[in-house]
């Protein structure tokens, strides 16, 4: 009987069409179902990522602007390649690169022209920064501090 | 628990109920002699989809897991199709292969989840790929870039590709210190990628396997653009000038002294020579159309009579019996898994070095074998990553599953070196 019932279903076009068709449907809503979870992790990673950095952010306080720490290397320069952009000519395109390890953030000089401070000392080597410390990039100088965390309620 | 505090039923269930209706697809519109036929590759793909949700819920943690389900979702379906090629039955040996490459992404990702880690390990990797060169050169038959053991057949040049991107992500380490050669300045590190990429396709030359060679070229000129711009690159005009004309000149070479059956490949008219050199690609474009958008059913098509329907033609072969909507998706599917990285960004430079690299060989690969296939390029041979049989290459495929997944779920810890304690501290010590 079962077998019979398929039979004709199999001979029949329309049928066949409508069974793909639902195919193609599934197929497409676990695309979009996987693209919207990936996006929820999103913001999840990015909570940790908070963690790993620290909360830390840098505060460029001529500007009045907050610049967020995103990656575990972040490249300092007036060169459009790099990861925090200051158009200004006291600072080389590739002027100093920020590291994060264990939650310490450290900045390194990359033989810029015009040197990198930190607390007004110029640095030779990689320099661990602590919370609200001057960074002078040239003659551009923000400040490294912890970001307000919102209150949970 | 899972480690992020999200709830994934609803990306299992979407798994599930996808391969339940393919497999429904299959008994209603299949090639099959009794509902037995069905059964055990029900039973399995349904099976893994629960036991590997299950391994993940309670056995596993880490931070993302879209790539998971993504990569689960493709296995369950490349399996029903490979099951379905020439009748409905079940592909033991692509299920088994299927399983290997979920326990090798499992180790790709553990592998290269820490960059400060597998950084400090890269002589490591220098040395497996000379064993691999070396294997290919000594215990490949002559001209063949394959190693049969047994009723095994391993291609060694399969493994190459997750090792060769592996180096090129660990070349970011001693980027500062660049020399001026010539004209550029490179870095040792530069220089050295540079080489092995060298006698990789000097290998590749010599065992006649120039469809891979696209694929390593991929892999070598994003990690190359990735080390100029890196900080203190000097991504100037005379740069970029340089590497095309270099670039230029070895494609020319390369197509001119290239032998005689690549060549013959490259001017051959498909349609005047259906019995020659055409023949796979002329059946698998008829089969393309006589598939339709819908296919002509699970099993029912007639292209798994001809050489490597399962494998370099694999996408007609699906298009054929699922219809291009259905083969499009799988694509898409495909697509998907390599563009996560995209939502979901690395956050240092080795990661985005590694997931360029893998998203570079996987879409070089996949490109290959469809548009070789669809005669848009010379056919070349290649297989579609997790979708086409093949044991050596669905291992490096969930061994670069396991990388791109390791740039979404990366760990930053660092080991402290242990400082030795001084004489004064540890009598401090003892008194306490």
């Amino acid at each position: 009987m079962l077998e019979n019932i398929l039979e004709f279903l199999q001979g029949n076009a329309i049928f066949s069409i409508c069974i793909s068709a639902v195919v193609v449907i599934f197929i497409t809503a676990s695309i979009f179902t996987m693209f919207n979870h990936a996006q929820e992790e999103k913001r999840v990673e990015q909570l940790r990522w908070n963690k790993v950095s620290a909360h830390m952010a840098l505060y460029d306080l001529s500007r009045r602007l907050v610049i967020p720490l995103e990656a575990d290397e972040i490249l300092v320069g007036r060169h459009g390649a790099a990861d925090i952009r200051f158009p200004d000519m006291s600072v080389s395109r590739y002027h100093a690169v920020l590291y994060v390890s264990n939650g310490i953030w450290s900045v390194m000089d990359l033989d810029s022209k015009s040197g990198t401070f930190v607390n007004g000392r110029k640095i030779r080597s990689q320099v661990k920064l602590k919370d609200s410390d001057e960074i002078r990039f040239g003659d551009k100088a923000v400040v490294i501090r912890e970001r307000r965390r919102r209150k949970h309620v | 628990m899972y480690k992020n505090g999200l709830s994934y039923a609803r990306c299992t269930a979407v798994v599930l109920l996808t391969h339940i209706v393919m497999l429904a697809a299959i008994l209603l519109r299949g090639n099959y002699e009794t509902l037995r036929d069905i059964v055990p590759l029900g039973v399995v793909v349904l099976g893994l989809d629960l036991v590997y949700t299950v391994i993940l819920r309670f056995f596993y943690k880490q931070m993302t897991y879209t790539m998971d389900f993504f990569l689960l979702l493709l296995l369950g379906i490349s399996v029903i199709f490979q099951s379905c090629f020439g009748g409905i039955g079940f592909a033991l040996k692509h299920q088994i292969t299927c399983i290997i490459a979920l326990v090798m992404c499992q180790v790709g990702f553990l592998l290269t989840r820490n960059h400060v880690w597998i950084q400090s390990k890269k002589k490591i990797l220098y040395i497996i790929l000379g064993v691999l060169i070396l294997s290919i050169l000594f215990l490949t038959g002559s001209r063949s870039m394959w190693i049969t053991i047994g009723s095994i057949s391993i291609q060694p040049s399969e493994f190459m590709k997750p090792v060769f991107v592996l180096i090129c992500a660990t070349s970011i380490r001693e980027q500062h210190e660049k020399k001026k050669i010539l004209f550029f300045y490179v870095s040792r590190e530069m220089l050295v990628m540079t080489g092995a990429f060298i006698i990789i396709a000097g290998l590749q030359w010599w065992c006649r396997d120039l469809g891979s060679l696209p694929i390593f070229a991929a892999a070598y000129i994003c990690a190359l653009v990735c080390r100029l711009c890196y900080p203190k690159a000097k991504f100037s005009k005379k740069t970029i000038i340089g590497i095309s004309a270099i670039g230029a000149v070895v494609v020319i070479a390369a197509l001119k002294f290239a032998p005689g059956y690549v060549q013959d490949r490259l001017s051959v008219d498909i349609w005047n020579q259906m019995e020659g050199n055409g023949y796979q690609q002329c059946k698998a474009l008829i089969a393309l159309a006589e598939g339709g958008l819908f296919g002509k059913g699970p099993g029912c098509g007639s292209l798994y009579q001809v050489f490597a329907s399962d494998t370099d033609i694999v996408f007609s072969t699906i298009c054929e019996e699922w219809g291009f909507l259905v083969g499009l998706l799988t694509i898409l599917i495909l697509m998907g898994m390599l563009l996560l990285p995209m939502i979901n960004k690395p956050r240092s430079y080795f990661h985005t070095t590694m997931i360029l690299g893998v998203v570079a060989v996987m879409i070089v690969q996949m490109g290959l074998n469809i548009f070789g296939s669809c005669n848009l390029i010379p056919f070349t041979g290649v297989t579609i990553p997790f979708i086409s049989q093949g044991g050596s290459s669905m291992i490096t495929c969930g061994f670069l599953a396991g990388m791109l997944k390791a740039g979404q779920s990366p760990v930053f810890r660092k080991t402290e070196p242990k400082l030795k304690k001084t004489r004064t501290e540890n009598r401090k010590a003892a008194v306490v």
